[in-house]
């Protein structure tokens, strides 16, 4: 198994070099064939063995992407395709034996005190779709080496939890502190002595507005939450990127300052290629504006063709979707499909079109109510965060 | 044989570290010296050190917090990634390891992983 993982992954970076060129500005620009991105098959993580092993494209055993069409035209992304990140190796099987045994402490409330999840489930019971997508989806988007997993499109889902509303606990507690700023979530990994705490623990604060629509989910799609995607309890904050979702929620604290953990102070940190991280640049919190297609990639037949796709504007509803398929010189709006879930879910959009054959370089542009529109190319960041340039989240179709 | 060598780790690494030289034909570039180096690194310069999160068979580490080295394999450029940059929640070593010691332990942690 060794020796292919490592081909395996030798092989992914070698089919991501694929490029075309794009109409609108007139620059040559990489834009990835779908083909580079077929599942890489087996090899999957024991704790994640259940995965559809056709749809994951294995980075690493923390890095598990789901390939570009997978996520599907049904608004949920099955929890068998869906992606997987963990910071740390996640907690033996233990930890999901009796869920309603696990302990959450609650922190800069009046009454601070330990709860099960057990008794949190009295307190009160809400269900939102949201999207979780890793702040480093698209790395590999990007032309400077980054470290990292290189995502493209498929370090995203969108998913229905279940849970206990944050405020409801609040509210139970007394109500969060004065001077309470932001909401600091604690995974509950069991980190090695010999390490300073900061160096090692995932901890995120959010601004504590983020409270209201928070939920410390024990569902996700219907099924108790999977130990690789942070059961028995998540802190699911919707809007947010995926680092801030933190699983195996341990404590959450109502906090004047942010956390003191590198992933807070200097990690999920946008800034220039080449600066260090550092507080006083902008921290991976709510998601911008973004969609990609997912069908046609690579061929297709001439004639009607659907092109679909999803589009989110992360805190903001998505409210139009633009296609093109000259790689940006004209667009056609799409129409939404299927269920609206609220704004911070993605919709599917679809636009039929007549295709001759040829080469074709089909992409999507969403724009949020706020009437921000997805960019045309993402300037590079230091880690590499979030791609969300429809010129690279483009695809070359030949239609036959 | 592998067995062999880590039982001899401990006690003559310079033995050891010519015996892997020779049989996995090491990495390019990495002469005995270097390797010895990037052993010492992995086991103590690195602070904290790399094995107590990591597990790696060689350098007798059984760290679990972190992917597994052995299982990993990663190539000396990914080794060398990892320690400039402090991939998510793994600190960098950017500051505190020099150019030469991060060189060493990406080279010596390439021609060891997942060789046992
Ligand atoms: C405090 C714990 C800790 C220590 C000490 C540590 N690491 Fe890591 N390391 C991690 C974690 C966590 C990851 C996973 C990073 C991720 O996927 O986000 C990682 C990832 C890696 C990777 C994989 C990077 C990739 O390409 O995905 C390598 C290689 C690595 N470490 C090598 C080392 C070496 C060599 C040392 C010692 C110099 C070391 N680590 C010390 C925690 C640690």
């Amino acid at each position: 198994m060794n020796m292919s993982t490592r081909i395996r992954r030798r092989h992914f970076l070698v089919g991501a070099g694929g490029t075309a060129v794009l109409g609108a500005s007139g620059a040559s620009v990489a834009i990835l064939p779908a083909i580079a991105q077929d599942a890489q098959g087996g090899s999957l993580p024991s704790y994640a063995d259940w995965k559809n092993p056709e749809a994951m494209v294995i980075h690493t055993e923390l890095t598990l992407e789901t390939v570009r069409d997978a996520i599907g035209t049904s608004v949920v992304t099955s929890n068998d395709v869906f992606f997987i990140r963990n910071n740390l190796n996640p907690p033996s099987e233990e930890v999901v034996q009796d869920r309603d045994a696990w302990e959450v402490s609650f922190e800069g409330v009046a009454n601070p005190r330990t709860m099960t999840l057990g008794e949190l489930k009295t307190l009160g019971l809400e269900t939102v779709a949201t999207i979780i997508q890793c702040s480093g989806n698209g790395r590999g988007l990007f032309d400077h080496d980054a470290s990292g997993a290189p995502w493209r499109t498929g370090a995203a889902g969108c998913a229905v939890w279940s849970g206990v509303p944050v405020r409801a606990v609040a509210e139970e507690l007394g109500g969060s502190v004065d001077g309470a700023r932001f909401m600091t979530s604690t995974g509950g990994e069991e980190l090695p002595e010999e390490v300073n705490r900061d160096e090692i623990v995932v901890e995120r604060s959010v601004p504590l507005e983020a409270m209201e629509n928070a939920i410390l989910a024990f569902e996700m799609n219907g099924a108790p939450v999977p130990i690789a995607h942070g059961g028995p309890l998540r802190m699911i904050v919707p809007g947010y990127y995926g680092i801030n979702n933190v699983k195996y929620v341990r404590t959450v604290a109502f906090t004047e300052e942010e956390s003191t953990a590198d992933i807070q102070v200097s990690g999920y940190r946008v800034r220039p290629v080449g600066e260090s991280g550092a507080p006083d640049q902008p921290s991976m919190w709510d998601m911008k504006v973004k969609s990609w297609v997912i069908h046609p990639l690579m061929e297709t037949t001439s004639g009607r063709v659907l092109i679909y796709g999803v589009a989110f504007g992360g805190t903001n509803p998505v409210e139009r979707v633009e296609v093109s398929t000259d790689g940006g010189e004209t667009w056609e709006d799409a129409e939404f499909t299927g269920p609206d879930l609220g704004r911070f879910a993605w919709r599917v959009f679809v636009l039929p079109a007549e295709l001759e054959p040829g080469d074709y370089t089909v992409t999507s542009r969403a724009t949020d109510s706020q009437g921000n529109v997805q960019e045309q190319t993402t300037e590079p960041n230091h880690r590499a965060y979030d791609y969300a340039g429809w010129d690279r989240l483009a695809v070359g179709v030949t239609v036959v | 044989m592998p067995y062999l060598v880590s039982m001899l780790t401990a006690r003559v690494p310079v033995v050891v570290l010519a015996l892997f030289t020779f049989s996995t034909g090491a990495a390019g570039g990495a002469d005995e010296a270097m390797l010895e180096l990037g052993r010492q690194v992995f086991l103590t310069t690195a602070e904290p050190p790399c094995g107590v999160c990591h597990t790696l068979a060689n350098a007798e580490a059984t760290g679990t917090i972190a992917p597994n080295l052995d299982t990993m394999r990663p190539t000396a450029e990914e080794v060398r990634n990892a320690l400039m940059e402090g991939p998510g929640a793994m600190p960098s070593y950017a500051d505190t390891l020099s150019d030469e010691e991060i060189d060493a332990v990406a080279e010596h942690v390439a021609a060891v992983a997942g060789a046992e």
